[in-house]
C-alpha cells in the first residue's frame, strides 16, 4: 500500500468518526470542533483524489470561515455551550427517513457515474500537490470559457446576498 | 641528516572554519538537490515506498522543528533587545555575553513551571489548543521558499494554500479562549476571532494582485518572476501600496501591537492565554513568534524578491537563503518597530481601519495592478 492510499483511508475514517461525533456530542462547542475535523479530513481526501483546488478552498471557506463563524456564535451564547443540548426533537423520525432516502439515491447515482480512471496509476504515483500539475489551469480555463455564464450568475447571486446582508444590518433602515 | 619538511597542513581549526565557510556559501538548491535523492537511493532497497516517503516527511518535520526552535530563540532575544533599544535601555545583559544566552535561560524557566489546568476548564480542548496553534504555523512553514529549490515542498497552489492554512490559527485562539472558562479569556478569544476574520480579507486581495502580476500561484514561481526587478517597484505604485497594506494587515492578523487587543494587558489581563502556564504557554508564545517571522518572510517573498539578490549585487554570489533571511530579518525589525511606535488602537478604530480604509484600498490596488498588467507594463 502506498503512502497516499494509507493517508486516504486514515482521513476517510477520520471524517466519518468526526461526523458521527458532531451529532453524538452533547457539547455544542465540541460539535463545532468535530465538524472542523470532519471538514479538514475531507479536504485531505479531496487532495488525494487530485482535486487540490477544491481541497484548499475547502480549508479556506469551511474550516477557516464557516467554522469560525459557528464557534463565534457558540461563544456569544455561552449558556448554550455549557449545558447539554437536547439532541433530538419530534421530527427525528421523518428526518432519519429523509436522510436514508437521500443516501440511497446518492449511492445509486455514484455507482451509475462513469468515473474517469484513465491515469489512475500515474496519479497515485506522483505528488498531487507538486508544482506543474495542470489541474488549476484547466479549471481556470473551463470556468472562464465553457462555464462563464453559471460563474457570472453565481457572482450576481453572491453580490445580491451581500447587499441584502448590509441592508438587514443597517441601524437606520426604514 | 635534516628532517624532511613537514607537509603544509593548515591547523584543524582553520580547516573547520574553511569548511563551514564553504558550507555557508553553498547555494541552498545544491544542498536540497543532493540530500533528498541520496536519501531516497539509500533507503530505497530497505523500505517500501510508503516507508521512504514517511521517513523523508519525518526528516522535513525534524528540520523544521530545529528551524522553529532556533528562530524563536533568536526572535525572543531580538524582541527584548529591540524594545530596549527603542526605550534607551540595555535590555537583557546578564546571562552570557551581551545577554546572548537569555533565551535559553527563559526556556529552562518555562520548562520548570507547573502545568496548570483550571478546574472549570474544558479539559481536552484546553490541552489541545496550544498544539493546534503550532500545527497551523508548521503548515505555513512547509511552503516558505528559503532558496531556489529549498523548501519542504513547492505547491502549485502555494499562495492560496498559505492564505487557507494561516486562517486555521484562529481556531486555536478560539479553543483556548473558550476552554479556559474565564471571561477575560473568552473576550480575548472573541476579539481575536473578529480581528483575524476581518484582517484576512485585505492581505488575500493584495496576494491576489501579486498573483495576477506574476501569473502563477506557486511561491517559488513568484520569486522566480522577480529576477528582473522586485515586485515592490516592478508593480509600479501598486507595489508600494500593496506592501504597506500587506504589512499592516499582517501585523493585525498576528495580533501584535498596535493591534494586540486580544491580549491587551490593561483590559483583559493576558487575553486568551491567561490561564496557560509552562510548556503550553510557551507553545502559544512560540507560535506567535513564528507567525511574526512568517508574515515578515512572506512580505519579503511577495514584494522584496525573496531569495533573489538586489540587481547589481548578484555579482557577489551571496547565497539565496542569506538574502531571504536578511530581508525577512529587516521586516521583522519593522514589525517590532511598529510595536514601540504606535499606541494600541480601539476596537472601533481597528474595524474602521480594515473595512473602510484597507479593504477599499486593496480593491483599488487590485484594479490598478490589473490595468498595469493589461497595459503590458510588466
Amino acid at each position: 500500500m502506498t503512502l497516499p492510499a494509507l493517508v486516504f483511508y486514515a482521513c476517510a475514517l477520520g471524517a466519518l468518526v468526526c461526523a458521527l461525533l458532531v451529532v453524538s456530542s452533547r457539547n455544542v462547542f465540541h460539535s463545532a470542533l468535530f465538524l472542523a475535523g470532519a471538514l479538514a479530513s475531507l479536504a485531505v481526501v479531496y487532495l488525494l483524489l487530485d482535486a487540490e483546488f477544491l481541497a484548499v478552498v475547502q480549508l479556506l471557506i469551511y474550516v477557516g470561515a464557516v467554522i469560525v463563524l459557528v464557534i463565534f456564535a457558540v461563544m456569544l451564547t455561552a449558556k448554550v455551550g455549557l449545558s447539554a443540548a437536547p439532541q433530538t426533537n419530534r421530527l427525528a423520525l421523518p428526518a432519519g427517513v429523509g436522510a436514508a432516502g437521500l443516501l440511497v439515491v446518492l449511492q445509486r447515482w455514484l455507482l451509475a457515474t462513469p468515473w474517469a480512471q484513465a491515469q489512475a496509476s500515474a496519479a497515485a504515483d506522483r505528488d498531487p500537490l507538486a508544482a506543474g500539475s495542470p489541474n488549476l489551469q484547466a479549471l481556470g480555463l473551463s470556468l472562464f470559457t465553457r462555464y462563464v455564464f453559471p460563474l457570472e450568475i453565481t457572482a450576481l447571486i453572491l453580490f445580491a446576498a451581500l447587499v441584502g446582508a448590509v441592508l438587514i444590518a443597517r441601524k437606520d433602515r426604514p | 641528516m635534516t628532517p624532511a619538511p613537514l607537509p603544509l597542513v593548515p591547523p584543524p581549526a582553520f580547516r573547520l572554519g574553511a569548511f563551514l565557510w564553504k558550507l555557508v556559501l553553498t547555494p541552498g538548491a545544491a544542498l536540497s538537490g543532493t540530500v533528498a535523492p541520496a536519501l531516497r537511493a539509500a533507503l530505497g532497497p530497505h523500505l517500501p515506498p510508503a516507508g521512504v516517503e514517511a521517513v523523508l516527511a519525518l526528516l522535513c518535520f525534524v528540520a523544521m522543528s530545529g528551524f522553529v526552535t532556533v528562530t524563536a530563540l533568536v526572535l525572543t532575544l531580538a524582541e527584548r533587545k529591540v524594545a530596549a533599544f527603542f526605550q534607551n535601555r540595555k535590555g537583557p545583559n546578564r546571562v552570557g555575553p551581551w545577554g546572548l544566552l537569555q533565551p535559553i535561560a527563559d526556556v529552562v524557566k518555562l520548562l520548570q513551571k507547573e502545568d496548570t489546568v483550571p478546574r472549570a476548564a474544558d479539559r481536552p480542548v484546553f490541552l489541545l489548543a496550544p498544539f493546534m496553534a503550532m500545527a497551523a504555523t508548521y503548515m505555513v512553514l512547509a511552503v516558505l521558499p528559503f532558496d531556489r529549490g529549498l523548501a519542504v515542498t513547492d505547491l502549485d497552489l502555494g499562495v492560496l494554500y498559505i492564505t487557507a492554512v494561516s486562517g486555521l490559527g484562529v481556531l486555536s485562539i478560539l479553543m483556548a479562549g473558550w476552554a479556559s472558562a474565564n471571561k477575560y479569556s473568552l473576550l480575548g478569544g472573541l476579539r481575536s476571532a473578529a480581528q483575524i476574520v476581518s484582517y484576512e480579507l485585505s492581505p488575500a486581495l493584495v496576494v491576489l494582485s501579486v498573483v495576477l502580476f506574476s501569473g502563477t500561484l506557486s511561491v517559488q514561481g513568484i520569486v522566480e518572476r522577480q529576477a528582473a526587478g522586485w515586485n515592490l517597484w516592478a508593480m509600479g505604485p501598486m507595489g508600494v501600496v500593496g506592501m504597506l497594506i500587506y504589512l499592516t494587515a499582517g501585523t493585525a492578523e498576528i495580533n501584535r501591537a498596535p493591534f494586540d487587543l486580544p491580549e491587551a494587558e490593561s483590559e483583559l489581563t493576558a487575553g486568551y492565554h491567561t490561564e496557560y502556564s509552562g510548556m503550553r504557554f510557551s507553545m502559544f508564545q512560540l507560535a506567535e513568534f513564528m507567525n511574526m517571522f512568517v508574515v515578515a518572510a512572506l512580505t519579503a517573498t511577495l514584494f522584496l524578491g525573496g531569495w533573489q539578490p538586489l540587481g547589481p549585487l548578484a555579482a557577489l554570489h551571496i547565497p539565496g537563503y542569506l538574502w531571504f533571511f536578511g530581508k525577512s530579518g529587516a521586516m521583522v525589525f519593522v514589525i517590532m518597530w511598529f510595536r514601540w511606535t504606535f499606541p494600541r488602537v480601539r476596537v472601533d478604530q481597528l474595524m474602521t481601519l480594515e473595512w473602510k480604509i484597507l479593504l477599499p484600498l486593496s480593491f483599488l490596488n487590485l484594479i490598478g495592478v490589473a490595468l498595469w498588467t493589461a497595459l503590458g507594463m510588466k
